[in-house]
């Protein structure tokens, strides 16, 4: 039995000892699967006690605090899980980093690149590793689309598009971030665009509020990739709410729709001309019968869960603590996400050079 | 010394007004309007006009005294949330920051038992075991309390001038018939049969109303106790037999105890329980604090005896003697 009032040291046993700093809407989301990963929860900390004592409350969380300081100091926590607003995402990285914490950080990884550069070195210092929360490249189709390119079924990859509709969720703090509601989207789409673009040589966005608001509401960002381009579009008036990703490849197109998780492929078929436009149309229809009849299911039987990509990184990010290895977001993959948001608000600004961008050493 | 109390008023706390006078601290009290703030006055005290609902008004107090009981809390079992976690939870906050950032050498925080995970029988809790995991399936009051707790225990933790009392179910001569005769799972059948849901082997954490107090006044005044926490029963190997046998012996007239024990209920609750999982996949509640209350559990006050020199000044029979009495 642990207490609620020892300093216990190290993992007790195989279970990582987890602490969680910011207990907002999105902490829900995570600590079901820190448990599942093989983490035992044991504090939460937020300025306010009402979120903190809430969340404890569900989940049966032991201690709580104000200050991630004292966390710190009270806890010998072998991972923390960094998920407050954006802005304070680097002094608290940094902080948990010092005292050698793996550190799983939410989207986005920090507002700038002089922040990523500070949580880089901290993770150097300390030798902890540092991930970010990118967790629609984990959704089961992601994982899907992901295998079809690497092993060489898509063929070259040449285009990208992903479309994004639907509001931002409100947060107290999204007056406080570039782009506003805009801004909080921006980093999921992108990150998958770039898990395929690489460097993203060139970029041109443009962006408007049908509205006249202050922070636009339709975004689209035309991006060369290293030998691809990608077009990422975010529509906040767009209805239905939408989130798909299509990869084309010389050889198969597939099409990921992250709302629905599926994941539809549309091939060459060597047929007579006759049954060659139906068949495509066919064999797509048949796909997402069957995934969304599979998908019913697992939902069914508990086995898929929301936000599952979320508990594929948390899972790899907890084994790569265990056993040394590389987590599963590079810091530089990371940093890229923070830098071409960056410069798509300088776009947007008249501006599309890089940030004056200092190297970011992992 | 200058102490501020809250729950001044009730059963615990003008015990605690009491002791502080006649030690000659000047006491201050937190009270509503009303008749029971002239008894803080004739018992020496100065009240101080609040509601633990609405705290702000009374911090410039709280920062200037020297010992801070935070005895008070809403203990009715009716009410919305909201008002349980504002009066027992943020205002337990906001009493502790006033004080430990104004002159206050220490702050004692009343906590309760009934926080703890007690997943199966026979468990040995001490100072430092887990808060009950499900604090959700358990009643607005209990729930607000291991938040409190939680928050006292943090800054007890990171070194605070904060000293946590938890108490066992307190009994004494106010309320007899709650608190002598439990208010738990019973009926009286007739005047004197009385039918018990529990078993006679059942440990009772109870805690005499004024052994009580001698715990919380020693955890304001006890020098290097900062950061203790203490689990108050006068007799952590009672059980619920010997209970009733002291208490039909010290009653004029002989009772007679019927257990029902809760085994004999349990297939129907945790078939209900069952069904509400597989509709809701969450437990039921009241299957929840039942099979809860089953588990007989020993409290461990070995750190009251050694670190605050504590122990039940008052003995069973002679606190039942007392809560009988009939007041003059």
């Amino acid at each position: 039995m642990t207490t609620n009032g020892q300093k216990t040291s190290g993992m007790t046993g195989d279970r990582l000892r987890v602490g969680v700093v910011g207990c907002g809407t999105i902490a829900s989301a995570h600590l079901p699967y820190i448990q599942k990963a093989g983490g035992e929860l044991v504090a939460l900390a937020d300025l306010s006690i009402r979120r903190s004592s809430d969340l404890a409350d569900r989940f049966g969380v032991q201690r709580v605090y104000r200050a991630v300081e004292d966390m710190l100091a009270q806890e010998r926590l072998d991972v923390i899980h960094v998920l407050t607003p954006p802005q304070s995402h680097a002094s608290v990285a940094v902080a948990a980093l010092d005292c050698g914490i793996a550190t799983l950080v939410e989207k986005p990884l920090a507002l700038d690149l002089r922040e990523v550069v500070a949580m880089a070195a901290a993770a150097k210092r300390s030798g902890a590793l540092l991930t970010v929360d990118h967790n629609r490249l984990f959704d089961p189709p992601m994982l899907e689309a992901r295998r079809l390119w690497e092993s060489g079924k898509l063929g070259d990859l040449v285009a990208i598009e992903s479309f994004q509709a639907g509001r931002a969720s409100e947060r107290a703090w999204l007056g406080e971030i570039a782009g506003g509601g805009l801004g909080d989207l921006v980093p999921h789409p992108l990150y998958l665009q770039l898990y395929f673009l690489g460097e993203v040589e060139e970029l041109h966005a443009t962006a408007f509020s049908p509205s006249g608001g202050t922070n636009p509401e339709e975004l689209r960002v035309l991006m060369k990739g290293e030998g691809r381009t990608g077009v990422l579009t975010i529509s906040m008036n767009a209805a239905p709410g939408m989130n798909t990703l299509k990869l084309c490849g010389t050889k198969m197109t597939v099409e990921v729709n992250l709302n629905n998780m599926t994941v539809v492929r549309r091939r060459d078929y060597e047929v007579p001309k006759i049954i060659a436009k139906p068949l495509p149309n066919l064999d797509e229809a048949w796909q997402l019968v069957g995934q969304t009849a599979q998908n019913t299911i697992d939902f069914v039987r508990g086995r898929i869960r929301y936000y599952p990509g979320m508990g594929e990184l948390i899972a790899r990010f907890y084994q790569a603590v265990r056993n040394g290895t590389a987590p599963p977001v590079s810091i530089e993959e990371a940093a890229s996400v923070v830098d071409v948001t960056n410069r798509i608000w300088n776009d947007l600004a008249g501006d599309s050079r890089s940030a004056d961008r200092p190297a970011v050493e992992a | 010394m200058r102490a501020f109390v809250t729950g001044g008023t009730g059963f615990l706390g003008r015990r605690v007004v009491r002791r502080l006078v006649e030690r000659g601290d000047e006491v201050f009290a937190l009270a509503r309007e009303g008749s029971r703030s002239k008894d803080l006055v004739a018992a020496g005290a100065t009240v101080v006009g609040g509601d633990l609902g609405d705290i702000g008004p009374v911090l410039d107090r709280v920062a200037e005294c020297d010992v801070v009981y935070h005895v008070g809390a809403r203990v009715q079992s009716h009410g919305q949330w909201d008002e349980f976690f504002r009066v027992n939870v943020e205002a337990t906050q906001r009493l502790m920051d006033a004080a430990l950032a104004g002159k206050a050498k220490r702050f004692v925080h009343v906590s309760s038992l009934g926080i703890f995970e007690i997943d199966r029988d026979g468990l040995n809790i001490t100072d430092t075991s887990d808060y009950d995991r499900r604090p959700t399936l358990r009643g607005f009051y209990t729930r607000s309390k291991i938040d409190a707790d939680r928050l006292a225990c943090s800054a007890a933790r990171a070194g605070r001038n904060v000293v946590v009392v938890r108490p066992g179910l307190l009994y004494g001569p106010d309320h007899p018939q709650q608190s002598v005769f439990l208010g738990r799972v019973k009926k009286f059948l007739r005047p004197d049969l009385l039918l018990v849901v529990s078993t006679p082997g059942y440990l009772l954490p109870l805690t005499y109303i004024e052994n009580a107090a001698d715990a919380v006044i020693l955890a304001g005044v006890t020098e290097g106790i900062d950061g203790s926490i203490f689990n108050v029963i006068d007799d952590p190997g009672l059980t619920q037999g010997e209970y009733f046998r002291t208490l039909s012996h010290v009653r004029a007239r002989p009772l007679r105890v019927m257990y029902l024990p809760v085994w004999l209920l349990a297939p129907a609750v945790k078939a209900v329980d069952k069904l509400h999982r597989l509709v809701k996949r969450r437990p039921w509640a009241p299957a929840y604090q039942l099979l809860r209350s089953e588990r007989s559990t020993r409290y461990a006050t070995d750190a009251a005896t050694a670190r605050l020199g504590w122990k039940p000044r008052v003995e069973l029979s002679q606190a039942l003697e007392e809560s009988l009495r009939k007041p003059a």
